[in-house]
């Protein structure tokens, strides 16, 4: 019985803290006193209005949407048209996982700052065609770790439950009397436990 | 660069997904740290702020907000790590049952076992409180075909008693039919393989 | 004591008991205690399984288990020792025993109810008169406390008179106690198997109406093992196919499954003596059988020249014989059998086809019997690394249908023993390694050899030797030669320097009837060597290697007698 792990908005979500994690570009438009080792390339104590840093998206999001902004956030190069571009010829042959490995977590952050509904559009058209390569993907019993590789991280769990799905369904058909099965964790454990003695 | 050690946090807890490392209480202190001196240098610098507002002089206010955030977000990390063992937790107590293996139960800090231990508590007093005599609801998980199923012993178990008082001897690669309802919990906790 | 009503005394007297099954670590077994199994579900009757390799096994067992359980099923282990003698049981437990092993122990046969055995008395060949083998003592002791007489003058007469009645019994005694030894002498001679116990519980399935395709295939798979291991003699074989024969034509009869193509069938069909060579390519099954191998001598060159002639006759082009048989072209797959079997006279391959039968289930899977007999013994017998208990269980994978990657495994790894088989016959050929000691041949696998390990199992030892032993016949110059029987030694455990020593009837004695075994006894007590035998089956035989050399010369001694 899998407890699942709910994504948005949840405040505990790891995913999404992981995230928010992603370093992005943005300029500092107020001067920001005391904070200049933020900025690793000057010895100033102080962080000079002007300065162009990459930031997490954590602090980018606290420090720009406000009455003051202090940074004004840029886009990512994946987000920008060129690469936008390529998403829009054909999303299905790009390796998402280049990308950004939340790709579509820090879209969904990033389609605020762009300057229309580009992002939002390229992002839903990339998922919607992509998908049904998943969907493809996790019927097949064996797989090809070299496809599986180019998936993001939304994207791998999504196969990865489809797969089990389908595992399930095939063992189903095949067996007259449904198994019982040692609990996931046990058996996870119990590898683990094996590696650990193989090391020493 | 600020809550570096709050990722590192969050970097071990996504890599196992569904087990428990040994609880970083290390981190979790150098984290602890490092937020009680952006609240004490936030607390210096508003003070000036506060004094230095006749004056017209530089605003520290950028930065108080920027430590601020900072500060947020370190015990966000803080508690999604909690939060999430806890779940990890109890997923536990429904595959391995009231009693942990001593590897894992090593990994604990000394509240989350306190936490374990109460939940597991609430929850046998839940499913006594269903129905007359109680249910157990962590067996009959799958749609029983017989009653009576063959096992192969993965472990060198021991004596096993069953619910009429006869004993049997579990050992490593041993096959028995039994009950079904009296193997299940130990199929469930990797000591018997079902054979189909 | 034999139990006459099977179903009475047997399966519905175990119901709601707890049972141990201690099962023989061959495929008879596994076939026996796989239907068994099926049999005691429907009763619900819960019971453990135990894996017996040996005499040790069996004791160690009973030991373990004496406690919780009273009831003993023993397949294919325990029906030629005295089993009272070995576990000293509680006057309540109780053993049942089925098993293919001959002779069985008297005192088995005469038990009073605590060792019950599950075939009939036909089937015990020459079993002595209870009368022969016991006797009441206890009269005879009573007899020798002097009487107390009243009259003095009558008293001495009496007393030479009872010590002369005294003699007379002792003699008496004595020369019945010889002629017990002579009979029970003649009685435990041979060494030989009955029909296999799968079959035993086949009928027993049949007979409680509980018998189905699953069950007669798996009796089907023990009856071939006993075959190809020349357990039993051709008759008995033919004749158990014959029945099994009907029962499959029976059961195909009262299927209700509609579905022809896609559900199990069984048919009855004509094999070749070719070494899965449905699984194979024609050249290598041809080359590696042991039939075609000693009929063509294939491992000499004149030899695989003649191979290829032979395929050449059949009008079997080389690239066709060379690829998988799945993969020839269908024409020629079709007409295999009957091109083969058209040129056997000529090449001298009278008696390569055997009746047997196929296994069909789906539209891919097709095995001969033979097929898994092979892919069984390759589980059970070729791997250094697992343990039995381990190798049992994949064995009994093996002959589940939904498990087809451990059967085709287990076919792959077949080919391997097959062809180091080959190999090693071949080898031995070339370095004249075969040798013989006056009355008897035989062959030493030495310890560094490669697959050595293979070798120290029951079965594939007996495929060496079998192969060895026609290998010989068929080259040796020396008109003695069939006549002559085989030992065979290969290492048995390298830590404990131990070896196993098998022993095959000559080959013109046509029967698989075994005397070595006695041999191999008389031999050890006379060079006063304590036996460390663990084999029901007394044709094998156990010494440390450093005493080989002395109980060899001891086995010529006792021949040239």
């Amino acid at each position: 019985m899998p407890l699942q792990t709910s994504y948005f908005p949840d405040y505990f979500s790891v995913d999404d803290i992981l995230a928010t994690q992603e370093k992005i570009p943005c300029k500092f438009i107020q001067n920001v006193p005391k904070l200049g080792k933020l900025n690793p390339a000057t010895e100033d104590p102080d962080l000079q209005s002007g300065t162009v840093l990459e930031m997490p998206l954590w602090l980018v999001l606290e420090a720009s949407l406000m009455r003051q902004p202090i940074v004004t956030a840029d886009l990512p190069k994946v987000y920008k048209d060129a690469y936008l571009e390529i998403l829009k010829a054909d999303p299905c042959a790009v390796d998402l996982h280049k990308f950004g490995v939340y790709f579509y977590e820090l879209g969904s952050y990033m389609k605020q700052f762009g300057q229309n509904d580009d992002i939002a559009k390229t992002l839903l058209h990339t998922f919607t065609l992509r998908f049904r390569q998943i969907m493809d993907l996790s019927d097949n019993v064996i797989s090809d770790p070299n496809v599986i590789q180019k998936l993001d991280a939304l994207e791998k769990s999504l196969y990865e439950s489809g797969h089990d799905a389908k595992m399930k369904l095939f063992s189903w058909l095949k067996m007259s009397e449904i198994p019982l099965e040692a609990a996931t964790m046990v058996t996870n454990h119990k590898k683990r436990k094996r590696v650990d003695e193989d090391l020493f | 660069m600020f809550c570096e050690k709050a990722h590192v946090l969050i970097k071990e807890l996504s890599r196992n997904r569904d087990a428990l490392p040994p609880y970083n209480t290390d981190l979790l202190n150098e984290i602890n740290t490092e937020v009680k001196q952006l609240i004490t240098q936030n607390q210096e610098d508003a003070q000036i702020s506060e004094d230095s507002r006749v004056m017209n002089h530089a605003s520290y206010l950028p930065t108080v907000k920027i430590r601020h955030a900072a500060i947020k977000r370190n015990i966000r990390c803080i508690l999604a790590y909690h939060y999430n063992r806890l779940k990890c937790l109890r997923n536990m107590r429904w595959q391995f049952g009231s009693i942990l293996p001593p590897d894992v139960k090593s990994n604990l800090s000394q509240s989350e076992i306190e936490w374990f231990s109460k939940y597991s508590s609430n929850l046998v007093q839940y499913m006594r409180s269903i129905g007359d005599e109680g249910i157990n609801l962590a067996v009959d998980l799958k749609p029983p075909k017989s009653l009576y199923i063959e096992v192969r012993c993965l472990t060198d178990y021991g004596q096993f008693e069953l619910n009429d008082g006869s004993v049997l001897l579990l050992k490593e690669n041993s096959r028995h039919y039994l009950p079904r309802s009296e193997c299940e919990e130990l199929i469930r906790q990797g000591v018997l393989e079902h054979v189909v | 004591m034999y139990v006459e009503n099977l179903k009475l005394d047997f399966y519905e007297f175990l119901t709601g008991k707890r049972i141990l099954l201690m099962v023989h670590y061959d495929i008879d077994s596994i076939c026996a205690c796989k239907i068994l199994q099926n049999l005691l579900k429907y009763k619900e009757i819960l019971y453990t399984l135990a894996v017996i390799r040996g005499v040790e096994d069996l004791k160690r067992s009973y030991r373990e288990n004496s406690n919780d359980v009273k009831y003993f099923v023993l397949i294919n282990c325990g029906g030629t020792v005295n089993l009272v003698d070995l576990f000293e049981p509680e006057e309540d437990a109780i053993f049942f025993i089925i098993d293919s092993h001959r002779p069985t122990h008297l005192d088995n046969i005469y038990s009073d109810g605590q060792v019950r055995l599950l075939w009939t008395s036909e089937e015990d060949l020459e079993v002595p008169d209870f009368h022969a083998v016991y006797r009441d003592d206890s009269d005879e002791e009573s007899d020798e406390e002097p009487e107390s007489g009243d009259e003095d003058e009558g008293r001495a007469a009496k007393k030479r008179r009872l010590n002369e009645e005294a003699i007379l019994k002792r003699r008496e005694r004595r020369l019945w106690e010889a002629k017990r030894f002579d009979i029970i002498a003649e009685y435990s001679q041979y060494t030989y198997y009955n029909k296999a116990s799968a079959i035993a519980m086949f009928k027993l399935a049949w007979f409680l109406n509980k018998d189905d395709k699953d069950l007669l295939w798996l009796a089907i798979v023990a009856l071939t093992e006993q075959y190809i291991l020349g357990k039993i003699e051709n008759s008995q074989y033919v004749l158990a196919v014959g029945e099994l024969q009907s029962h499959s034509n029976r059961l195909r009869n009262r299927s209700n499954d509609t579905d022809g193509l896609t559900s199990l069938r069984i048919t009855y069909e004509n094999d070749l003596k070719l070494v899965l060579y449905r699984h194979w390519s024609v050249e290598s099954s041809l080359k590696y059988s042991m039939f075609t191998a000693c009929k063509l001598k294939l491992w000499s060159h004149r030899g695989s020249k003649k191979l290829y002639e032979l395929l050449a006759d059949m009008g079997l082009p080389l690239s066709q014989s060379q690829q998988a048989f799945e993969s020839m072209d269908l024409q020629l797959r079709k007409e295999f059998h009957q091109s083969i079997e058209k040129l056997s006279e000529k090449y001298n391959l009278e008696d390569l086809v055997f009746t047997s039968f196929v296994l069909q289930y789906g539209y891919r899977n097709k095995y001969c019997a033979s097929d898994i007999v092979y892919a069984m013994f390759a589980i059970l017998e070729s791997s250094p690394k697992e343990t039995p208990e381990e190798c049992f269980n994949s064995a009994l994978d093996c002959l589940t249908r939904n498990k087809k990657d451990v059967v085709q495994k287990a076919i792959e790894r077949a080919k391997i023993i097959t062809k180091t088989i080959f190999k090693t016959v071949q080898a031995a050929i070339d370095m004249k390694q075969i040798i013989t000691a006056g009355n008897f041949v035989y062959y030493i696998i030495q310890e560094g050899c490669l697959d050595w390990y293979m070798f120290s199992n029951q079965y594939i030892l007996l495929l060496l030797a079998q192969f060895i032993l026609r290998a010989y016949v068929s080259m040796s110059r020396n008109r003695k030669a069939p006549d002559l029987p085989l030992i065979i030694s290969a290492p048995k455990n390298l830590d404990l320097g131990t070896c196993v020593i098998l022993g095959i009837p000559p080959l013109r004695q046509n029967s698989p009837k075994n005397n070595l075994g006695r041999a191999f006894e008389e031999a050890a007590e006379n060079i006063n060597y304590e036996v460390l035998s663990d084999y029901f089956d007394t044709s094998y035989f156990e010494i440390n290697i450093k005493d080989r050399t002395r109980f060899f010369d001891a086995l010529t001694a006792l021949f040239d007698k």
